[in-house]
């Protein structure tokens, strides 16, 4: 039996996002970040619902949405796994979707909020 | 549906308490009971153990509950609001007193348990904290290893790190066991953190019964503002609005259902900005109760 990865997982359920999608997210961050690599094995359902504490059938839903995203794969009799360490893009990619959203809600065009974007990388160097 | 209130009526003389209560509760679920001081928690938690008579019904495991009918010995753990724990007996005596009542009590839970929540066992029930005593009643009410676990108010008077440690073993207890857990509380940011289904209830009455996830993808606050002329009452009619108040040279929108929706309408209405925020239990219970006079 592998061992398990364990992995600090740290939700606001005082928010207004569901935890289970914040729970997934925070698992794809850490994915993402290489806190957990290809084939590490997650703590079960359980385990994690009561490190959070959370609703395990909350941390069920959070694991289900990320086995249909084919970030994890679980694997009969022998717990949850990452299937998928390629997450880095697509995790990019709905932060700038969520930057794009929020300033066009400010009235802002897409050349403009490209404009901004290129400066502040440029203020970083 | 492990326990199904239809139309549950109770009149504490002429005060109604409960004006005709429905609601049900999934078998493996843990459900936030939440409502403000006199809302009728209590009563409808006491009506569930067969403490009180009632009209309409009230079913717990398929069955209607009769006034007096001993349902804490059908598998179910019942922590009330207020605790009989005798205080000359030490938590152990307490605990071994229980006992008796029941075939079989989990010693070793009871144990481990006791320290987590940094119980000690000998001493007398009288010299603990109102935290506490409110542990080694829920240590008490979980000692059977019940099918349902019904806690009232369970976690007034804990401070922080107990409360985190209660909301440990009540995830432990569903994932490990099944339990299906309904606990009443108006501490809404601990029911947040745990529980998968609310029911609130006002004034004798459920206003709102859902997952709270679905909860928090429906209620939603919008705020926007319009380069034409757009009156109040062209948003109000946007299927899934609660409600729409003016807000400063635009409008403030709370929706109940399908924001998503929503906001594509909003968007062909040619806004010059358009904002969604997210609402936490708080926010919807505020806007739920407090629309209702």
């Amino acid at each position: 039996m592998d061992e398990k990865k364990k992995i600090k997982v740290f939700i606001n359920a005082n928010s207004g996002i569901p935890i289970y999608l914040q729970i997934a997210d925070a698992l794809k961050y850490s994915v993402a970040s290489g806190l957990l690599k290809e084939g590490d094995k997650l703590l079960s359902v359980r385990e994690l619902a009561a490190q959070i504490p959370a609703n395990p059938n909350t941390v069920a839903k959070a694991y289900q949405k990320l086995i249909k995203e084919g970030v994890l794969e679980m694997r009969r009799g022998m717990g949850t796994f990452v299937k998928n360490d390629s997450v880095k893009e697509s995790e990019l990619k709905k932060l700038a979707k969520l930057l794009i959203e929020k300033a066009k809600s400010t009235g802002l065009t897409g050349e403009e909020i490209v404009k901004i974007v290129k400066e502040e990388i440029k203020n970083d160097n | 549906m492990i326990i199904e209130f239809t139309s549950v009526k109770k009149n504490f003389g002429k005060f109604p308490a409960l004006k005709g209560v429905s609601f049900s509760v999934p078998e493996g679920s843990i459900t936030g009971f939440i409502g403000r001081n006199g809302a009728g928690k209590t009563t409808t938690v006491r009506t569930m153990m067969g403490l009180m008579n009632y009209k309409g019904s009230a079913k717990v495991k398929g069955r209607e509950v009769k006034e007096g009918y001993a349902l804490l010995r059908e598998g179910i753990g019942y922590m009330p609001e207020t605790f009989s724990l005798y205080p000359y007996l030490s938590c152990k005596e307490m605990i071994e007193f229980n006992g008796k009542f029941f075939e079989k009590i989990d010693y070793d839970k009871i144990k481990n348990y006791a320290e987590i929540f940094e119980l000690d066992l000998n001493k007398r029930i009288e010299f603990l904290s109102k935290g506490t005593k409110k542990a080694l009643s829920f240590i008490i009410a979980v000692s059977t290893n019940p099918e349902i676990l019904i806690l009232d108010e369970p976690l007034s008077g804990m401070d922080p790190i107990a409360r985190n440690n209660f909301l440990k073993i009540l995830s432990e207890e569903c994932g490990k066991n099944g339990t299906t857990i309904f606990y009443s509380s108006h501490i809404l940011e601990d029911v947040e953190k745990i529980a998968d289904r609310i029911v609130l209830i006002h004034k004798g009455k459920v206003l709102l019964e859902d997952e709270l996830d679905s909860i928090k993808e429906n209620y939603k606050r919008i705020t926007v503002v319009f380069k034409n002329a757009i009156s109040k009452k062209d948003i109000e009619q946007i299927n899934g609005v609660k409600r729409t108040e003016e807000d400063g040279n635009g409008f403030l929108i709370i929706t109940k259902h399908n924001p998503e929706n929503i906001l594509e309408q909003l968007n062909k209405l040619s806004p010059s900005s358009i904002g969604i925020f997210d609402m936490n239990l708080n926010d919807v219970f505020k806007e739920i109760v407090g629309g209702e006079k």
